[in-house]
């Protein structure tokens, strides 16, 4: 055999195996992919709770609603309201928008036919997580949030460039590819020293100017496609803005879609203030005021057996 | 297309899959329509420009060649360098020689506002345009054979893996590998192809990107926010940022010319193991100080006519090479700095020459790394005033290594990163230096092969920066 070939089956076969290893033990590289493996359970604990008569809410958005949203709160007010114990359940992907939450909705309950469903949809935003924007990680969409039948439109309207198809499509056969760049954080964070704050200085002018550059001129194409992939009447659907440490407004397109599809949104508490000690890390809530929240959110609830 | 984008790899697929199929005028044909395509990809208003450059001097080479006297010689290569540098020159310099010829109206009250004029830069108008004057020149010359086919010129001028980025090379070595059927894709191809790709895609995905991030960041930072060590940091990570990425484009041009039987001059040769100016410049963009010497340097008297006008030669062609890289007064001045260190190294070496007799390793090996040190410190600085955006920036941030050298954990991962990312790399370099072969690796044992590049592959899947970074030199 010519060397150059033992190479390149070599470098094949390590690869193979890598492959193999990334399957088995992915799990283990983040709590973000342990967190994206567990959305997998959701349906089938909807379906069983359903089947006992409980009340199901699906808590769906980013690592904002996660802090935001207090289950124990959440389950207490809506049992005061009338409902037959209520199961919370969070479809809450870090580092996500509108392009993973509809993807990954309509992957674990798909649109058209009877399927399961939840009783009651919480869709929590910040200030431009409802605005179409590019999809930031091809690849974790690939191998975490979308589902077979939604890939060909993925590939065609969502992603706009040769690299992210190519990236898309690498993700959804290869787990290793899918999960390349955990293994830089998993590192350095462990090992280099000071790189925490590094990074943070290196990215934070970036993070700023993309920030800006989402709400301009905005469409919500894709908040469309999730409101008419619900599967739901709109009475059992609630959007509400998590506040954030600046007071902000939902974009006018949000507001505007929500209403002309009859979906109530609850917007208030992301206008007022809020003390900076309700943000301990600067930008999630902190349990104390997420009770607090999520207490405004029980409100733009009806009672049981009036709306729903 | 960038060669760090998945667009690049699926094109060349293509390209290489139909090119195989073909015999040599077909090839020609059709690398001449992916080469097109290719800078169609960057932006195709400027086809035309491209078009144009090779028909001018196609033209002109063929008149050189037919010219009866010296005389009708003269007026064909003046009539293509002319109008050649007058293309770059529009694209190029208008703007920045308008600005500032209005600067010095508007301190002489002649004008009220200085003039901007922003004309947009053809993608590697630079590379094709010294592509084709060393065509003309070296016709004018009779250095090499009129090309009368305009297929084959035309694929001189825009071979899509050099047409952006170079290397340079010249119509002596790359038209005869045009014109004639070149070898097929054997084993020893795609070895030395393959190395050079791995390597390619290593110095600009891993080094050069990952120090992007560093070098971007105190080259853009606002007075007083760094201490000096950063800024030193800063320095650092921007000259191997640019070694990363110009070696590496250049690395991975040749590698795939390989795998089409072309065999494209050699652009960078371990550049920060120089140990003085001239012989940083035998390693560094080869192609460019080559042509510089030879279509520049030598056309001014070169070392003829003695040491002052040797040292003003230096200097002219330095300062000329700068202003090649782009238009502003920050590579005028590292033009000026390298030609100036240039003719001081020359004045040193004659004054002291060196030491012969019996060599001593420990104080040999101790001036040759003091050599090294000085010169890898002195290339930094000129780095300084190649990548700030002003002047300005430039003589701040020297200023700013003078000041609080402290230990930060800015510093301390900045420093443990650059040794994680570079060090397995200049291990690789110092063993090839040693063996003074630059496709040293290719002789060693096939599982040592095996194993570097399972690294590489591993390094590019997992380390590559979070942000792929534009080639530095595209630019130019």
């Amino acid at each position: 055999m010519k060397t150059e070939t033992k190479i390149v089956l070599f470098l094949l076969v390590v690869l193979a195996v890598a492959e193999g290893m990334a399957r088995v033990s992915e799990s283990s590289l983040s709590a973000d992919v342990r967190q994206m493996l567990a959305h997998d359970r959701i349906p089938g604990a909807i379906a069983e709770a359903q089947a006992q008569g409980r009340f199901c809410v699906l808590v769906l958005g980013n690592s904002l609603a996660r802090a935001a949203v207090d289950r124990v709160t959440l389950e207490k007010g809506l049992r005061e309201k009338g409902y037959h114990e209520p199961l919370v359940l969070y479809l809450t992907p870090d580092a996500s928008g509108i392009n993973e939450w509809t993807a990954a909705y309509r992957k674990y309950f798909p649109p058209g036919g009877g399927g399961i469903r939840p009783d009651l949809l919480i869709l929590l935003t910040g200030s431009s997580h409802l605005l179409d924007h590019p999809v930031r990680s091809p690849e974790k969409l690939a191998a975490f949030h979308a589902s077979a039948r939604d890939r060909p439109a993925i590939l065609s309207s969502w992603l706009t460039t040769t690299s992210e198809r190519s990236r898309f499509l690498l993700a959804s056969v290869s787990r290793l590819f899918a999960n390349r760049e955990r293994i830089r954080p998993l590192l350095f964070y462990r090992v280099v020293p000071g790189y925490e704050s590094t990074a943070q200085r290196l990215n934070r002018p970036e993070g700023e100017r993309s920030q800006g550059a989402e709400v301009e001129g905005a469409t919500v194409e894709r908040f469309g496609l999730l409101l008419a992939s619900l599967g739901l009447p709109p009475e059992r659907v609630l959007v509400a803005a998590v506040p954030l440490p600046e007071p902000y407004a939902l974009p006018e397109a949000v507001g505007g879609l929500a209403s002309a599809r009859a979906v109530r949104v609850y917007r208030e508490a992301a206008l007022e203030p809020w003390p900076g000690e309700a943000f301990p890390d600067g930008y999630h809530m902190g349990v104390t005021f997420a009770g607090k929240f999520t207490m405004g959110v029980i409100e733009g609830i009806p009672v049981a057996n009036a709306d729903l | 297309m960038w060669f760090n984008s998945f667009n690049f790899w699926l094109f060349l697929v293509v390209v290489l899959m139909v090119y195989r199929r073909l015999g040599h005028r077909l090839q020609n044909r059709w690398l001449l329509l992916a080469s097109y395509f290719f800078y169609g990809c960057f932006d195709w208003r400027f086809l035309g420009l491209i078009l144009f450059c090779t028909a001018l001097n196609y033209h002109a080479g063929l008149r050189i060649a037919a010219a009866s006297d010296e005389r009708r010689r003269k007026f064909w290569i003046g009539w293509s360098l002319v109008a050649s540098l007058l293309v770059l020159c529009v694209f190029k310099y208008l703007g920045f020689f308008a600005h500032e010829a209005s600067r010095l109206l508007q301190a002489m009250h002649l004008t009220a506002h200085a003039w901007t004029l922003e004309i947009m830069l053809p993608a590697g108008i630079s590379f094709f345009t010294f592509h084709a004057l060393s065509y003309t020149i070296d016709v004018y010359r009779r250095d090499t054979p009129v090309c009368r086919s305009f297929t084959d010129f035309a694929l001189f001028i825009s071979f899509f893996p050099q047409l952006v980025a170079g290397p340079i090379n010249r119509s002596t070595q790359l038209l005869p590998q045009v014109a004639k059927p070149r070898p097929n894709l054997d084993e020893a191809r795609f070895r030395e192809g393959l190395f050079l790709v791995m390597t390619g895609l290593f110095l600009k995905v891993v080094i050069a990107d990952n120090m992007a991030g560093f070098a971007n960041f105190v080259f853009g930072a606002k007075p007083g926010e760094l201490n000096g060590a950063e800024v030193l940091l800063g320095i650092y990570a921007f000259a191997f940022q640019i070694y990363g990425d110009f070696a590496g484009y250049s690395a991975i041009a040749i590698g795939v010319s390989k795998w089409m039987g072309f065999d494209l001059m050699e652009n960078f040769r371990r550049p920060y193991f120089a140990a003085n100016p001239r012989e940083f410049w035998a390693r560094w963009h080869i192609s460019l100080s080559t042509w510089l010497r030879d279509y520049l340097y030598i056309p001014l008297g070169g070392n003829r006519g003695g040491e002052g006008r040797t040292r003003r030669n230096l200097l002219l062609t330095m300062v000329l090479g700068g202003l090649w890289h782009g238009a502003a007064w920050t590579f005028v001045i590292w033009g000026a700095f390298h030609g100036a260190w240039l003719a001081v190294h020359r004045t040193c070496l004659a004054h002291f020459p060196a030491r012969s007799g019996r060599a001593s390793f420990w104080w040999d090996g101790g001036v040759k790394l003091l050599g090294i040190a000085a010169t890898f410190h002195l290339v930094c600085l000129g780095w300084v005033f190649f990548r700030a955006d002003s002047l300005g920036k430039a003589l701040e941030l020297l200023a700013a290594l003078g000041r609080r050298w402290e230990v930060t954990d800015f510093l301390l991962a900045g420093f443990s990163l650059m040794g994680f990312f570079l060090g397995p790399w200049m291990v690789l370099e110092f063993w090839t230096e040693k063996k003074d072969n630059s496709l040293a690796l290719l002789k060693a044992p096939w599982p040592v092969r095996a194993s570097i590049y399972l690294y590489i592959l591993l390094m590019l899947l997992f380390f590559a920066a979070p942000e792929p970074v534009e080639f530095l030199y595209f630019q130019f």
